[in-house]
């Protein structure tokens, strides 16, 4: 097996990150807000950024 | 009732947190603005006049218009497809696929806008090849690098060395899916034949090093060095936990910071995420990532999205 894939690093697939539930999309704001406030200001949630500890290829190269 | 007239269209990703921050800060300018997102464009009424660069969107509640008024795009997208999904994709979904990235392509006729970035440069970018030669170019010193599927070329690069993909490595099954780090390879270990199979970048292997990620807005400059609890870091920083990780702010040296600031001009870029690495005393050149995350350091000590919407303002 090659390196790049013998090296590769298994996590269960998902398709979206998971959410708080009352986490709501408003597309007029371009926002997603909870009963907190802005999910992107919500320490507690941590999302202000998509480094997770498991590097996914977020940073929109992938489809 | 006339549709709004929008200065700044953000075409992202449903589930770009950090974007939201750029979207509260344009309302609180009270510039006007709409967010795409991929995820939903086929819930939105949306028509592209091609030869006028008009984009506008006809939702009932929503009605704007992205023309003569429209300042500025905030580009997060895929500049290409990647991998092959996991799982064989429906008709209707190959259909979707093909047409709204398309579609997206197509927004490239508004070219009255200023584009953070521009697609076609941040796909030049995305081949590190280009990259390294740009820099070297600049002036960075770059590690020994060797793209290929030669296990005999790699000795180019030293041993043992880092081993990159020479594009992201995200792979789907119907239960997992599997990312690539830099790996350091020892050449011993490598077989010939199914190192054949793949190209890959062997890159010299700095050891120890500090590793710098500057990220570059227009002129604006930030540069954090990443530790670890341990100390030093082996390798890719990445695989660490992110609770055992601090970035503390670094003072660039004015020579290597007005290269950075360079090296993104000369891309064709606005914004732009550089790795760099200290060792021996020499500051090495690993990559930029036009499309690098940028969340995780914005704060009051680096007001990255107040710079990313002045951008976007200008």
């Amino acid at each position: 097996m090659h390196p790049l894939r013998k090296n590769a690093v298994a996590s269960p697939r998902r398709d979206h990150p998971p959410l708080p539930d009352d986490a709501r999309f408003d597309s007029v704001a371009g926002v997603w807000r909870t009963e907190r406030g802005l999910l992107a200001d919500d320490k507690e949630f941590d999302r202000t950024s998509k480094k997770m500890d498991l590097e996914t290829g977020e940073d929109e190269k992938g489809q | 009732m006339m549709p709004r007239a929008i200065e700044v269209l953000i075409a992202t990703s449903l589930y770009d947190f950090p974007s939201d921050r750029l979207c509260a800060l344009l309302e609180e300018r009270k510039v006007p603005f709409a967010r795409i997102n991929r995820e939903t464009l086929a819930e939105l009424p949306l028509s592209l006049d091609p030869v006028a660069a008009v984009l506008s969107c006809g939702a009932p509640d929503w009605r704007w218009e992205a023309g003569d008024k429209l300042r500025s795009i905030w580009w997060r997208q895929p500049t290409f497809l990647r991998n092959t999904p996991g799982a064989a994709l429906s008709l209707d979904e190959q259909l979707s696929r093909s047409q709204w990235s398309g579609f997206l392509r197509g927004l490239t006729a508004i070219d009255g806008a200023r584009w953070i970035n521009p697609p076609a440069a941040t796909y030049a970018t995305e081949a590190k090849p280009y990259q390294l030669r740009l820099a070297a170019k600049l002036g960075f010193n770059v590690p020994r690098t060797v793209v290929c599927n030669d296990s005999k070329a790699t000795e180019g690069a030293g041993d043992p060395f880092a081993m990159k993909s020479v594009d992201t490595v995200l792979l789907h099954d119907e239960e997992h899916q599997y990312f690539t780090y830099t790996n350091v390879v020892a050449r011993a270990s490598l077989d010939d034949a199914e190192f054949l199979a793949v190209p890959a970048i062997c890159q010299q292997f700095l050891d120890p090093k500090l590793d710098l990620r500057v990220t570059v807005v227009g002129e604006r400059i930030w540069c954090v060095a990443i530790h670890s609890g341990q100390g030093a870091i082996t390798g890719d920083w990445r695989t660490h936990k992110r609770a055992d990780l601090t970035y503390t702010d670094f003072d660039l040296a004015p020579d290597i910071a007005e290269r950075c600031v360079r090296l993104i001009k000369e891309l064709g870029l606005t914004y732009g995420a550089i790795d760099l690495a200290i060792s021996d005393d020499v500051v090495h050149f690993i990559e930029i990532n036009p499309t690098g995350e940028w969340g995780w350091l914005d704060g009051p000590d680096r007001p990255i999205a107040k710079a990313i919407v002045d951008e976007l303002c200008r």
